[in-house]
């Protein structure tokens, strides 16, 4: 195959790049923040005492676990346009994104509370502690970092799904790749390019996460 | 403003059983492939030849799982023909979930053969064993229980994933729903009634993976 | 001397089977009592009973002579008054030695941070353990880390402390250290119920001696006269294993 790479006019075009790394990381960052917000209420419901808050809980999970993302995107910002909540597209991929994200969280979180030594609660509750207060000073801690691993990979998930909003016209980088790709016939190169970029910020998010375990790694669990 | 009729439903419900197909059909061709990529990044002692193709398998499964699959049918469908590679979305379909799959399964492979201890190895090689003999005889079998229940999982969120070719126009339930969409308006109850047929496919697999891993915890 | 901890015809079944049987016992305050018998008697549940850990299937258990009523009592507030060590240490691996003993008190006392952390520092130098303050859980040994657990369970002013096996856990060489500091409080007068194997350790430290097997009281009495004159036979048996 004759094909010469020619980044030229990539280049020329760096603009659509920058918005477009600056929506993903932004689409990102806000999504998993709110998805570990909800994922931790959500896990918590779901073994609440009330039946009525442990069942919303598990159908939310449930229902958004088993049905695709691209869907529910397109439920909230065209379904939910036909009863008047008009949504504009970045509103709904944030929403849509940090949902999705939080069902998938609130699993993992889940996992990491019961992982808790039983004897360890046991201790807390000795003392005096009530449930809230072992939740917030010791399954909360213990629990979040016995699964550091599993929410950086879910980061790493979320900084995937965030092309996804590509589908409502968010410039994100995926949509920008397609723009700068339909200007200027560089299809491989753009698509190169936001490869290197997605990769690069895949070990980014691996790298801090790394470093966040190392910070917490102090009294180790056993 | 169109009513929903008895045809539209019958579509989704086509769109349902292509969706099926297209992952069943994603599995058939990358998990064989899957293994054999597995099998090959899991190579103990390598020589330079099994190195060099190990670093380009490497290279390939992490290009394929740092990148969003989105952007990889977008380039399939939309960049190559750029190039002067046209081919129809149903080929681009298969390609990009293929390629998918074998990325994914490939570390599922590799992450169940190295999660069998080292011991085993060691006391297959004592016994006489040779490299495929132990592989075949007494490392896979003990990989596959651990292989099985992340498979399952990556089964689910293939059908659900697979939603994305809809985006390169190939008719799945996806798009079947989109397409009725256009042509009814009713956005909310069409797009409700194609998550409830993703749901009523995947909430049973779901099941039975967590049965599954339950099952097979050590 | 005033009543501190009163169990009258306490029971409690796991499952099927019945652990503790009517089981009847006084401590009175500044008391030393030491439970002993073969293991799997339900020594450890009992106090696990007191401190409301495991809920009891009938009986009364009395606090300074207030009755702990599941229903009425703020178990929380009721804990508070109880010391309990644990065979297993059960110290938060994610903090230091200090927030182990200050996080309670700083949390359910209304005590300054500072107050706190001077009384830390002081219950931590009294267990011998001055220079281990910003240390976390896993950087001690077994004897240390029990301890700093000794040292959590007394920040909280407890009126009575209850000692689950706590050297059981421990490799031989590292039980002296931590049996020193419990002699050392009942010297000071702590009321202190303790479940043991150091059966040389509950004679030399304990006012009152009770052996239990099969969910109840068999034998009870002064450390002289259960150690050198037993007058069950269950007991005779029992400690004739430790004299060999």
């Amino acid at each position: 195959m004759d094909y010469t790479l020619q980044f030229r006019d990539v280049w020329l075009n760096r603009d659509f790049f920058i918005e477009g790394l600056y929506f993903t990381v932004y689409l990102t960052v806000v999504s998993m923040s709110v998805a570990v917000v909800i994922g931790t209420l959500a896990a918590v419901a779901r073994n609440s005492a009330n039946r009525f808050v442990r069942t919303i809980a598990s159908t939310y999970v449930e229902v958004v676990r088993n049905t695709p993302l691209l869907i529910q995107l397109w439920l909230v910002y065209f379904g939910l346009s036909q009863i008047g909540i008009e949504l504009n597209a970045l509103t709904s991929g944030l929403l849509v994104l940090s949902l999705n994200t939080g069902a998938y969280t609130a699993e993992i979180l889940r996992a990491g509370f019961e992982s808790v030594d039983k004897e360890i609660i046991d201790g807390a509750a000795a003392l005096g502690l009530t449930p809230w207060l072992t939740f917030r000073s010791i399954i909360l801690p213990l629990g979040f970092r016995a699964v550091l691993p599993s929410l950086s990979n879910m980061t790493l998930q979320c900084l995937l799904a965030s092309a996804l909003v590509s589908v409502l016209g968010v410039n994100e980088l995926t949509n920008q790749a397609l723009r700068v790709a339909s200007k200027t016939f560089r299809s491989l190169e753009s698509f190169a390019v936001i490869g290197v970029l997605y990769i690069s910020l895949t070990f980014l998010i691996a790298g801090m996460f790394k470093l966040l375990e190392k910070r917490m790694a102090k009294g180790a669990l056993h | 403003m169109y009513t929903v009729n008895f045809g539209d439903l019958t579509f989704i419900g086509q769109g349902a059983i292509t969706t099926i197909l297209l992952s069943l059909g994603t599995m058939a061709i990358s998990l064989p492939l899957a293994v054999l990529v597995g099998l090959v990044r899991s190579v103990r002692k390598p020589n330079i030849l099994v190195k060099g193709v190990q670093l380009v398998f490497g290279i390939v499964v992490s290009a394929v799982r740092g990148t969003p699959l989105m952007a990889q049918l977008i380039f399939l469908f939309f960049g190559l023909p750029m190039l002067g590679i046209e081919m129809p979305s149903i080929t681009a379909a298969m390609l990009g979930l293929s390629l998918y799959g074998i990325a994914y399964l490939a570390e599922i492979v590799r992450g169940g053969i190295e999660s069998v201890a080292e011991d085993q190895w060691d006391a297959a090689t004592a016994l006489g064993l040779n490299y495929l003999q132990t592989m075949w005889r007494v490392i896979l079998p003990q990989a596959v229980r651990i292989m099985l229940p992340p498979s399952v999982s990556f089964f689910i969120g293939l059908i659900k994933d697979s939603s994305l070719v809809a985006v390169i126009g190939f008719v799945e339930l996806a798009r079947a729903g989109r397409i009725v969409v256009e042509r009814t308006s009713q956005s909310l109850l069409i797009f409700a009634v194609v998550a409830a047929v993703y749901f009523v496919i995947c909430y049973p697999l779901s099941l039975f993976s967590q049965r599954l891993e339950r099952a097979l915890k050590v | 001397m005033p009543e501190m901890v009163k169990l009258t015809d306490v029971s409690k079944s796991f499952g099927g089977l019945e652990v503790l049987k009517n089981l009847n016992m006084v401590v009175s305050k500044g008391e030393v009592v030491s439970i002993i018998g073969p293991s799997g008697a339900g020594k450890s549940t009992i106090l696990r009973c007191i401190n409301a850990l495991e809920p009891i299937d009938s009986g009364q258990i009395h606090l300074e002579g207030v009755l702990f009523d599941p229903k009425k009592t703020n178990v929380h507030k009721y804990r508070e008054q109880i010391g309990f060590v644990f065979q297993s240490f059960n110290l938060f691996p994610h903090l230091t030695v200090r927030r182990n003993v200050t996080l309670a008190p700083l949390m359910l006392k209304k005590a300054s941070k500072q107050e706190m952390q001077e009384r830390a520092a002081e219950l931590l130098a009294s267990v011998g353990l001055a220079d281990k303050v910003d240390a976390y859980p896993n950087e001690l040994s077994g004897g240390q880390r029990q301890r700093v657990a000794i040292a959590r369970a007394l920040a909280m002013d407890p009126k009575v402390l209850l000692l689950d096996e706590i050297t059981s856990a421990l490799d031989p060489e590292l039980t002296g250290e931590v049996l020193k500091v419990v002699s050392d409080l009942a010297k000071k007068g702590m009321t202190m119920i303790l479940v043991t194997h150091e059966i040389a350790f509950a004679r030399d430290i304990s006012d009152r001696v009770l052996f239990f097997e099969s969910g109840r009281i068999v034998e009870e009495g002064d450390p002289e006269t259960i150690f050198k004159n037993p007058s069950n036979e269950r007991t005779k048996r029992f400690l004739a294993n430790f004299r060999k």
